[in-house]
Formats: C-alpha cells, structure tokens, sequence
C-alpha cells in the first residue's frame, strides 16, 4: 500500500539519517579541514616570520584541499626551539610526523635516532632524487642511507644599494668579482662628513649572529682552507683560516670600510637605514628589500682567495621515529608533492629549489624575484656546507656563546689578535669535538 | 627629599614646582619607550628607519595590524590566552585564598615549616623544572591542554603570601565573634574575610593574570600547535628565524596588541590595587 | 619578613581561656587547617615539590632524555664547575645583580616619595611608571633593543642631542650589561615603588608633624623616620631584587642572546642552553640546584644583614 511504502521509506530514511548524523558527529570530531578518511600529518619547521608562514601555509593549504588524503597540519617554531621540542617531544613519544629543517642539523638527529632512514619512503613515493645534485645528495645521506629529502640551497650572496653605487661614480652592472675590486668598491662607497666621521660604511659585517661566520667560512674556503683537519679536529687556526679571518679584520682596522657594531638582524636593519651599501647574506632577503622598495641588486659573491667558495646550507624534510609506520604513506605522499611543487614556497621565502626541473621551471624562473635569485643560482656550483656533523647544534649555534661565537667576536671587535682568538677557539672546539 | 604631605603647612611653591618638573621627567623617561612602541605601529615601512626618527608618522597606517590579524590566527592565540589567563586566576586565587586562611589566623603543628618550603619556592628557578614536569604531564596524556597550562602555575607561593598579610590584618574578634553566633570556619572565610580583603584579591588576580599573559617558556614547552598556542609564544614566531629581518612595525602591533588587554585589566583595577598593597601594612 | 613568621592575628584573652579546654579545639583546628591547604598542597606537591627532587635527582645522573639516565654521582657538578662558561655566566649574574640592586631600590624609594605627595598628577604618573609592568619579555627585548642601537636607536639619538658619543649599547661588551640593568629597572622597578608607596602611607601624620613642630628639617624627618620605619619595606624590596636578579633570562636572553662576547650571559641561560640545546640534563639540574642554593645565600645573608643594621 501507498502509506506503508511511505513508512517504510521513511524508516529507511530515518536509518539513513542517522548513519549520516553519527558520521558527521565523527567527522566533526576530526581534525579541521579534514575529511573523514584523511589521514593527519604533523609538520614542524622553521619557517618563522610573516611571508614565511604565510607562504608555507598557503601550499599547504592547496596540498590539503587536493584530495591526496592527506591533510597536513603545521606548526612553526624559530629555529633553536624547533629542536628542543622535537627532542623533548620525542622523549615522550609525541614527535611530529614530518619536520623541516636544515641538513646540517641531519647527523646529530640521524645519530640521536630522532629520525629514520628514507630509502623505503623514496622508492614507494616515487620522490626522484635523480634531479637533485651530488651535494645536494650527500647531504641528505647518512651513514650510506637517505634520511631527508632535499628541498632547497640557499648560498650567500652580495647584496649592493644601486643608488649609493652610482652616486660613487661606480659602475652597477659591473659588480666586483676579485677581492682588489671589491675593496676598492668598499672605499668608495664609504663616506665620512666633514670632522671624518663616517656615517656610512662600504660593507655590513655585524658582529652578533652569523653573517660575519658565514662571510669567514666562505673565505677560509676560498683560500684553500677547510674547518675541520682529517682527523676531525677543528682546523680554524690553519694559515687559510688565519688568513682569511685577518682580511676581514683589517676591513675593520686599517680600511676602516666596516665596523662590526654596525648592522646585524635584531630590529637593526643597517642596509635598510643607509647604515652600509653592501652586504652578503642569503636570498632570502630579496623579498624584504623588495617590499621596502630599495634600489638594491645582487650578484655572486667575490673571489677573494685562489678558487671561489661560497657558504651555504639547505632545507631538508625528514621523518621522526615513531613506534609504527602507520604514517608512512601519508608522509611520502606529502613529501612527494612539495618537493615537486617546491617553485612557489621557494619564491615567497627566498631560497633556490635543489630539484633542476623546479629550478628551471617557468614556476620559478618567471617571477619577479628570479632577476634577484639569478646570481645565487649561479653560484650554486661554489657552495661549501659547513661540516656536517653529530654535534652541530653545540659547535655552531649561533648567538650564544660557544668557542666559535664568542672568539670570533673577540678577533672582529679587536679583543683579541687574530692568531691568539683562532687558538682558543680551536681548543674550544676540540673539546666539543671530543664529546662525539 | 621632598615632604611626604604637601597638606603640611607651609608647603613651599619651589618645592611644588621642583616635583612637578620631576614628574614630567619621569613621565617622560617612562612614557617614551611606550610611545615609541605605538607610534612605530602605525608607521608605514618605509619610515621605520627614517632618520632623525620621527615621533609623529607622515603617513600614519593600520597596514601592521592587518597584515597581523590576516596572516596570523591571532584571535586564537587571544582566545588561548584569555581562557588559561582567567582560568589560572580564579584557581589561583582560590587555592591560594584557602591556604591563607588557616596560615594566616590558625594555630597548628607544621605551619612553620610549611611557611618556610613555601617561602623557599619563592628562590626556586623554575627553568630547573620544566624537563621533569613536561614528561611528568606527557606520561599522563596532558600535552598541548589547558590543565597544562593552568594548574601548574596555580601554586605559587607569591598569592599565598600576600593574602596572609592580607588576611592577619582582619581583626581577631570578628572571627570569634562569627564563630561564636555558631558560624563554621568556612562561612567565616567566605562570608566575611573575603569580603573583607577584596584589595588583596584584585591585587592577586592582577599579579596573576598578568603573569599568566605574559609567560612564555613553559607554554612554549607544552603547547604543540597553533591551536593551542597562546600569545606570546605565537608572537615569537612573527621574529623571522635564521636572521630573516622582521618588519618593526608589524611586531611592534603585535607589541600593543598583546599588552592591550593586560594594560585595561590592570587600569581597572589599579584603584583597589594600591590601596590594597598600602592595606596590608607590610611593617613590622 | 618578620610578618612571615609572627602569630597569627591577635591573641585575645577569650582564646587564651579556651585555650584550656584546648586538645579537642586544637585538634579540630589542626584539621581545619589542613583541610584549607590541601588544594594548595596538593598543587605544590604535584607540581613544585616532586619535580624539583626529580630535578635535583637528574643532577647526579647522566641522561640526554632521549635514553635512560645513570647515576654518575657528583660528576655533573665537577663538570660544570671545570667549565668555563658556567663561571663566567656566574660572574655575569652577579655583576647584573651588582647593577640593579642599588638603582632598583633608591630609585624604587624615590619615585615613592615624589608620588606619595598629594599633588595633582600622581595617579597618572603613578599610572605610567606601572604600565610597563605588563608588557611582555619580548616586547620589552624587541623594544629596547631598537632603542638601544648605535645608528637608529632613541636612546643614542638624546645622547647625541646633549653632546655624548653614540654608544654601541649592545654590542660593546662593556655596555651590553648596563644597557640590560637600565631595561630592567625601566620594567621593573615600578613594584618596588608600589611596595614603598604602601609602606610610605602607613607612617602617621602626626609622627612627622610632631617633629617638624620639635624643629626637625625635612631631611632629619627622612633619616630619623621615615627610613627607620621602611626598614622592613626596605628589606622586602632588596630580597626580591637579589632574587629575581640571581634569576635574570628573559631580557638577556631576547636582546643580546648572552653576547657579545658572553658578557651578558647568565646562569639560567646556561642551564637552558644546557638542557635544550645540548640535551645534557645532569650538568643542567647541577646548575639549577646551584643557582637555588646560590640564591639562598644571599637572601639568608641579606635578612641577616638588614636586621643587624
């Protein structure tokens, strides 16, 4: 009968709505954004400040709306924090899925076992290493297995104001390429008013954080230096290294065309403020000076010693340890799609993908940015990585006062002599070494 | 120095006149800082470094605290805050008011000592806890929840401290006069001594409250994300890591934001805070 | 702090009569009391007691958190004894403590004075002096690191203005401390105020029109009264001072990271870098239970000092 087929539909309809209510009860009970069926990532990293928090959550926000399965929940920290947390968190059994951070924090966290080798993540993902370079490979190996994939490189780079270049009679498409050149661009562009004081230096070398390490690293390099001997040993007090750190202090002392109380990256913006005309830094500052609308260029960064050497690091993403694998497929799938869809965040952070195929994609070449990120890319054959060992995080932390910081300092301020900083620090490091 | 009563007689202008300059001086000195702080919120990137600096925008703009509120869950950050900041005052303030009582106005075996491990807390460093605490909670699943990050910080030995002097000041014959018409110990607690040192409470939930806002390691310990964050620890995200310069103005917005609430919370209530920290009698 | 340990509110002589028929009132306030302070001892045991015993056990082990600890007895302590770094952030700790004691109180004591006057104003000057009170480490580091740099900041703008060389604030290891002391003081000092404030209104009217009637200049009134009864204010706000001062981070911390050169570099920062950068939880847990016993010290030291004065 009519009324009993409308029963009993409505039976059915009342069951159905039930079912539809109790799973929309429990989809509620998941994680935002997600659907009932994803799969829930954790991810941490270091990608702190505005335009780089936005930028990561923006793709990610694509990759979650994708329909991969996946939704991706991330969580930045600045960087010194980032590792505390992912270690204590690990002690209790709560580490985060994926992290991103840098390769060279890669041995301390492989030896640890805070993460875990890769090979099987790569292979069923389909993640094609193939397109990143041997460096950028090793750096992401360890002890013979893969335990990160490799995101991007971030080299220094020299950062020059154009106006103040033209305003000293120099030439801005020709930017020094040798040390002779670069110190007499220096001289140039330093100017003093008229009782000889100087109220704006050639060249940024800050003596709080690590730009002036990074600028030593570079040079000890380029002068045939290495950081650390082949017993391991800290080699900072070679004649390489000896004399790279006297060029820079002799920058200070008898050029006068720095001052290393000048400049550095908490709130003092001395290239921003007309403070100096030069700096080498990483790309990741293209977007700032962008945004505050300096007539500024870049270019690669000066040979000043026999062979070019340029100090870079790079991102990584790798997975923590975790008591089953459940996650694993979800991990490689995510990995997977931002290591391929790596041009966008690349940009909007300021560093330079290690994939060629994203390298040279239309993605990253065709912005804005890439007049800026041009030069890094082509150094990018010169980079050195610092030493990528297990007790990196003590040895070269910065802004605290370990035997590198703080006789660093004390040679740039004039604490200490040259030679007399670089022996403390060597015995300093040493005895960092030793702890393994 | 100066008189303490200018209603003594024969106050004289040049003295009046002397503190009054000294007043604005330390308006000035202290009232700068906070200013600049405001001023630069409002300055458009490209005046931030403008030198000589400027006290007043040309182009004054609220660009920071939008780019604040759409680039960062701010208002989740807040809401945190607010809901552990409240919540830690009122537990606070009724644990501690409780432990008062009997410290206060009770005669008892282990009060002394129980004053002295108290007193003691007050030199502990709490950084010397945090590891062992974190896991302790861990163990028990209380990671990245708001139990985490209230209860421990209600025992603090300052609350229970300044509510006994508070308390001690309340005269012995009410009590007994309460006790006698039949009242238990506890209606004499709620029903009169806390009415009574209304000035000692607002001064603890202001303490308290402000503390709570502003504390920052160990929520940074144990919160896991944003959605759990307060706001000083997602504020601290807004620093570029590894040297990315940050925009002064944003973080200065960030800067009034974040002090706003506390600032109108301790205004309000400033009035019975001084007169209650002058009601304790902290002499002899 | 003699308040800390008086007896409780008043004696009367009613209590002291049933006092006789004591054991069985004393019993029920025994009972009483302690019913009042579970919740708070509960708390305090949970989350102060037993993590600190937890963490003065972790100082006689080793243990990077990730493995299991072992007992190495007092090694932790040797270790950090022997380490430069940890004597140095000592020195640094108490040269922070050195700069602020002196300013935190006189300075404490005169905004006190010169607002406990009944002039038009002081509430708001009162007002402004607090407001820095609630403005987070942070802000207060990102803030005053600005102003204190060389080229952009205010700080060496007036300095100029008035004739003085620009001063490399935070980057000049001579500097760096003081410019973390007078952070400090501009942040802090308003609770030592309010604690004067308060103590200040409680001294009568009539002591001093007594005096000035017997002759007394304003001077002889401040020496011969008013400071003898801040006494135990005075007390109260060097206590708090030394303490939080032995217990300084925050400002070091987010202005100048310990530098340069490790001269802002204090005790709580050794024990953080310890434990979360290097992940070495003995020789942390050492330096906190030194740090406390430290802090014990000087504020036994100081109590005694004050009362002998």
């Amino acid at each position: 009968m009519a009324n009993d087929d409308v029963l009993a539909k409505s039976l059915v309809t009342r069951r159905q709505a039930l079912a539809l209510g109790a799973s929309a009860a429990l989809a509620g009970t998941f994680p935002r954004g997600a659907f009932a069926a994803d799969e829930k990532v954790t991810l941490w990293h270091g990608w702190t400040g505005a335009d780089n928090t936005t930028a990561l959550n923006g793709v990610i926000d694509t990759f979650n709306k994708g329909g991969k399965g996946v939704t991706v929940e991330p969580t930045g920290y600045d960087w010194d924090t980032l590792f505390s947390k992912w270690v204590v968190s690990a002690a209790g059994g709560r580490a985060p899925d994926l992290v991103l951070f840098h390769i060279t924090e890669l041995p301390e966290f492989a030896t640890r076992k805070v993460i875990r080798p890769i090979d099987d993540v790569v292979a069923s993902s389909g993640l094609d290493l193939s397109q990143v370079p041997d460096a950028g490979r090793t750096g992401v190996t360890f002890d013979g297995k893969v335990y990160a994939a490799p995101l991007d490189v971030h080299p220094l780079g020299f950062y020059y104001n154009v106006d103040m270049v033209q305003e000293a009679g120099l030439d801005p498409a020709k930017p020094p390429k040798t040390g002779e050149e670069f110190l007499e661009w220096a001289k140039k562009l330093t100017v003093k008013d008229g009782s000889g004081k100087v109220t704006r230096y050639g060249f940024e070398l800050p003596n709080t954080w690590a730009t002036a390490r990074w600028i030593w690293f570079s040079l000890m390099y380029q002068f045939g230096g290495t950081f650390l001997d082949d017993k391991g040993l800290a080699a900072v007090d070679s004649e390489a290294s000896q004399k790279a750190l006297q060029y820079l202090v002799d920058l200070i002392n008898v050029h006068g065309v720095t001052n290393p109380e000048v400049g550095g990256n908490k709130g003092e913006d001395a290239f921003a403020s007309k403070q100096v005309a030069m700096k080498f830094i990483g790309p990741w500052e293209v977007n700032l000076r962008m945004a505050q609308k300096m007539n500024f260029m870049t270019a690669q960064l000066p040979v000043f010693g026999a062979k070019p050497a340029v100090w870079a690091n790079s991102h990584c993403m790798a997975v923590s340890k975790q008591p089953n694998d459940d996650k694993l497929a979800a991990d490689g799938t995510f990995m997977k799609w931002f290591f391929d869809n790596f041009a966008a965040p690349a940009t909007t952070v300021g560093i330079i993908p290690q994939s060629k195929a994203v390298r040279e994609s239309a993605a990253f070449t065709g912005t804005e940015q890439y007049k800026y990120f041009k030069s890094f890319v082509d150094d990018l054959p010169n980079i050195v990585y610092e030493p990528l060992i297990p007790q990196y995080l003590s040895v070269f932390s910065f802004d605290k006062p370990t035997p590198l910081v703080t006789n660093l300092q004390a040679a740039l301020s004039g604490s200490k002599p040259v030679p007399d900083a670089l022996k403390a620090m060597k015995e300093g490091l040493d005895a960092q070494l030793k702890k393994g | 120095m100066q008189d303490q009563r200018s209603n003594r007689a024969g106050k004289s202008f040049s003295g009046r006149a002397l503190a009054y300059v000294l007043m604005a001086v330390v308006t000035a000195l202290w009232g700068a800082p906070i200013l600049w702080m405001l001023v630069t919120s409002i300055k458009p990137e490209s005046e931030i470094y403008a030198y000589p600096p400027a006290w007043i925008p040309d182009a004054p703009t609220l660009d920071a605290y939008g780019a604040l509120f759409q680039r960062f869950p701010m208002l989740t950050w807040f809401r945190n805050s607010a809901v552990v900041g409240i919540l830690t005052t009122v537990l606070t303030l009724a644990v501690d008011a409780l432990a008062a009582y009997p410290l206060a106005r009770m005669q008892f075996p282990g009060r002394r000592v129980i004053m002295g491990v108290i007193f003691a807390t007050f030199l502990l460093p709490y950084e010397l806890l945090f590891v062992p605490l974190f896991l302790g909670l861990n163990s028990y699943g209380l990671v990245d929840s708001i139990f985490s990050l209230t209860v421990p910080a209600s025992a603090n030995a300052f609350g229970v401290f300044l509510l006994t002097q508070f308390f001690q000041a309340v005269p012995r014959e009410l009590e007994d006069a309460a006790i006698m018409d039949g009242c238990s110990r506890f209606g004499f607690f709620w029903r009169i001594l806390l009415p009574l040192t209304k000035p000692g409470l607002a001064t603890v939930a202001i303490f308290t409250f402000v503390a709570s806002w502003n504390n920052f390691f160990w929520p940074l310990i144990a919160t896991n994300s944003d959605e759990t964050r307060t706001l000083p620890v997602g504020l601290a995200t807004l620093v570029g890591g590894a040297g990315m310069s940050m925009k002064q103005s944003v973080l200065m917005a960030s800067a009034v934001v974040a002090t706003l609430p506390t600032a109108i919370f301790f205004l309000a209530l400033q009035r019975h805070f001084v007169r209650g920290i002058a009601a304790t009698g902290i002499k002899g | 702090m003699t308040s800390l340990t008086s007896q409780p509110a008043g004696r009367s002589k009613a209590r002291r009569a049933s006092a006789q028929e004591g054991g069985a009132v004393r019993s029920g306030m025994t009972l009483a009391a302690y019913l009042f302070l579970s919740p708070y001892l509960a708390l305090f045991i949970a989350f102060m007691l037993l993590p600190t015993l937890a963490a003065v056990g972790i100082s006689f082990m080793r243990w990077d958190i990730l493995g299991t600890p072992e007992f190495i007895g007092l090694d932790n302590y040797r270790q950090i004894f022997a380490d430069p770094l940890f004597l140095t952030a000592i020195k640094n700790t108490f040269y922070f403590v050195f700069l602020t004691a002196i300013p935190m109180v006189v300075l404490g004591l005169a905004l006190a004075m010169l607002l406990d006057q009944k002039l038009k104003g002081t509430a708001f000057v009162r007002t402004v002096v607090f407001l820095p009170y609630v403005v987070m480490v942070s802000t207060v580091g990102i803030l005053w690191g600005w102003l204190f740099d060389k080229g952009t900041g205010l700080v060496n703008y007036y300095l100029t203005a008035i004739g003085i060389e620009p001063i490399a604030w935070l980057k000049d290891p001579h500097w760096s401390m003081p410019a973390l002391a007078i952070t400090t003081v501009w942040w802090t000092v308003n609770t030592n105020m309010i604690i004067f404030l308060a103590a200040l209104q409680d001294i009568s009217e009539e002591l001093h029109d007594a005096a000035t009637l017997d002759g007394a200049g304003p001077w002889q009134r401040f020496v011969y009264i008013t400071l003898p009864l801040l006494r135990p204010a005075m007390a109260l706000v060097t206590a708090l001072t030394i303490i939080n001062g032995w217990r300084v981070f925050g400002q070091a911390y987010v202005m100048t990271q310990g530098g340069p050169e490790a001269s802002t570099f204090v005790i709580v920062q050794y024990i953080y870098l310890t434990a979360f950068q290097n992940f070495e939880m003995g020789p942390a847990a050492a330096a906190g239970v030194v740090l406390l016993l430290i802090t014990l010290v000087f504020s036994l030291a100081q109590m005694k000092l004050m009362k002998a004065i």
